[in-house]
């Protein structure tokens, strides 16, 4: 079974906002380093991307004109936010010491 | 009155006849979900306020005689679409209590018919995995044989059409989920062309992937669903500025001189024996009808699966670094921010989510980007082009929806490789942005039902249903 290195996966975790504790870690490097292996059979592919292409093939609408539109209101986007926020703001704790 | 045999054409007339009232109708919908949802699982949310609201609305159009082909016709809606006022989960514990401000473009365009939602229904957390069985909340049974898994990530709504809660379900696909779902329950399902219908309040899991589509009793009544939802929206900048006013304008015309493409890589040694048995026999149906079958390759197919978990996942991260705890969803604790952001994250998140934006930012990361982002997208250019060259001698492809019929729940829990590569047949339709339609072709020995899938040209679903309506009717 592959795995992959404890390093390398405190790595990609970093980069993805997230942390396991030991005992997830290990199952987690186990299952990562599956599914990589099975990514890894791409790299037998002898082909490079061709910057030239288009991928979509989307007939790709008109910008739309550049003019205000009323907003959401305040009150209906801020319902969501758990702390309930204050002064239409959204409480977070201090970022800065 | 049996919803689960009644077309969406049969419910129009029936509410236009005054034979049943649309409150009338919805309550059949509650009165079956009330006695099966127990042991099937397919709502995350039931909404019977709305829908009872929405049921005099739409009666006074139709006693008025102004009504379009959905008004007050019952339909559940998968919960990853955002409703204005009603809670859309994602079946995560991360978006537990999220109500959106704001309805989907689907759903402005479903509420100008005035149709009825009964529920949001269950599905795979982030419309991640392909059984919905990886949901928050519950996990949703094949109404079939309970023991086995619906499909995914839209089993909830095709177990709902197939339990006959409901006649018809919007669902979602980004690399399967609404095709194999409708071919494990053996129901109809229709992933439309990408660009075809606005992804404006879909809740983003691979942005050049996703899309809406219908999951239904018959060929016919998904071309019906899609005539409503399609459309240009200019908050979407991939929705096609496009217009066609009826997808079903072939679906009676015969089937004579079409030339069905079957591409061999699709009969492999991957797939079950009794479904091949059934799609080639299907397409035997066919030539009988006068459709010429055409022999064709697609070599680039095992890499499929590589190369769709490689921009899915690392779309996915990307969609998916919005979920801070700040402005909505699941708020962790900490005393610093990073921490707050953190354990928000842990906590709102399931092991599959957090495989895929580990996968998705490892494709992305430094040193590895060539290696595997860059590379799949080589790969999403080849895959295109053998499509393409399938369609110059061929109007449409006929390929098994899934190697397997359903299976038994639990039987690949803990086994994220086998569950990716159960997508293979219909990931390559997502990559290269392909309608494609799923529907019934028969059964296996246990009785559990065998999807077929007709893949067609960009923006062609005429085509596509014409295909699927006519063996519809021979079957």
């Amino acid at each position: 079974m592959a795995k992959i290195e404890k390093a390398e996966l405190e790595h990609i975790a970093g980069l993805s906002k997230l942390s396991f504790t030991d005992e997830e870690s290990e199952k987690m490097a186990e299952q990562m380093g599956d599914i990589i292996a099975l990514m890894d059979t791409i790299r037998d592919f002898d082909i490079e991307y061709d910057d030239t292409k288009d991928n979509n093939q989307i007939p790709y609408a008109k910008l739309r004109e550049d003019r205000a539109e009323e907003s959401f209101p305040t009150e209906k986007l801020m319902q969501n936010a758990v702390t309930g926020g204050a002064d239409d703001c959204y409480v977070i704790p201090k970022m800065m010491e | 009155m049996d919803i689960k045999n009644t077309t969406l054409s049969a419910l129009r007339k029936a509410l236009d006849e005054n034979r049943i009232s649309a409150a009338e109708l919805c309550k059949e919908c509650f009165k079956a979900i009330e006695k099966d949802e127990d042991r099937i699982g397919a709502f995350i949310t039931l909404t019977e306020e709305e829908a009872a609201k929405s049921a005099e609305k739409a009666q006074k159009r139709i006693d008025e005689g102004k009504a379009d082909f959905l008004t007050g016709i019952p339909l559940a809606i998968k919960d990853n679409i955002c409703t204005d006022g009603i809670k859309t989960t994602c079946a995560s514990k991360m978006l537990e209590s999220f109500v959106p401000p704001y309805n989907a473009h689907v759903m402005e365009k479903l509420n100008e018919q005035d149709f009825v939602i009964i529920g949001k229904t269950n599905m795979d957390e982030f419309a991640m995995g392909g059984a919905t069985q990886t949901s928050y909340f519950k996990r949703t049974h094949n109404p079939i044989d309970t023991d086995c898994v619906p499909g995914g990530s839209s089993g909830g709504s095709a177990a709902a059409v197939a339990a006959g809660f409901v006649p018809a379900a919007l669902g979602s696909d980004t690399g399967g989920s609404i095709r194999q779902p409708a071919s494990f329950c053996g129901v109809t399902g229709l992933k439309p062309t990408y660009g075809r219908v606005s992804r404006y309040g879909l809740v983003a899991f691979g942005s050049s992937l996703d899309q809406i589509g219908p999951i239904a009793n018959s060929v016919k009544d998904c071309g019906e669903i899609l005539n409503v939802i399609a459309g240009h929206d200019t908050r979407d900048a991939t929705s096609a500025d496009l217009s066609e006013t009826d997808f079903n304008r072939n679906a009676d015309k015969p089937v004579s001189g079409l030339k069905i493409a079957i591409p061999k890589e699709f009969y492999g040694e991957a797939v079950d024996d009794e479904v091949k048995t059934a799609v080639m026999n299907a397409a035997k149906e066919l030539e009988k009808q006068g459709a010429v079958l055409v022999s064709c390759e697609m070599p680039s197919l095992k890499y499929g699966i590589p190369a769709y978990y490689l921009i899915a996942c690392a779309e996915a991260a990307s969609n998916l670094s919005r979920y801070d705890g700040i402005k909505y969803g699941l708020r962790g604790e900490g005393k610093s921010y990073r921490e707050m952001i953190l354990d928000s994250r842990n906590k709102g998140f399931g092991d599959e989510v957090k495989r895929r934006i580990l996968l998705g930012n490892y494709a992305l990361s430094s040193g590895y980007f060539d290696a595997y982002y860059r590379k799949a997208c080589a790969l999403r250019q080849e895959i295109i082009a053998e499509y393409n060259a399938i369609f110059e001698k061929a109007d449409v492809i006929l390929t098994p929806t899934a190697p397997s019929v359903a299976y038994k729940i639990g039987s690949q829990d803990n086994d994220p490789v086998k569950m990716y590569m159960a997508d293979i047949l219909t990931v390559p339709v997502n990559i290269a942005g392909l309608p494609a339609l799923s529907l019934p072709c028969g059964k296996d020995k246990n009785g559990m039902p065998i999807g077929m899938s007709i893949t067609g040209k960009r923006f062609d679903e005429v085509t596509v249903l014409q295909a699927g309506s006519a063996f519809e009717k021979i079957n």
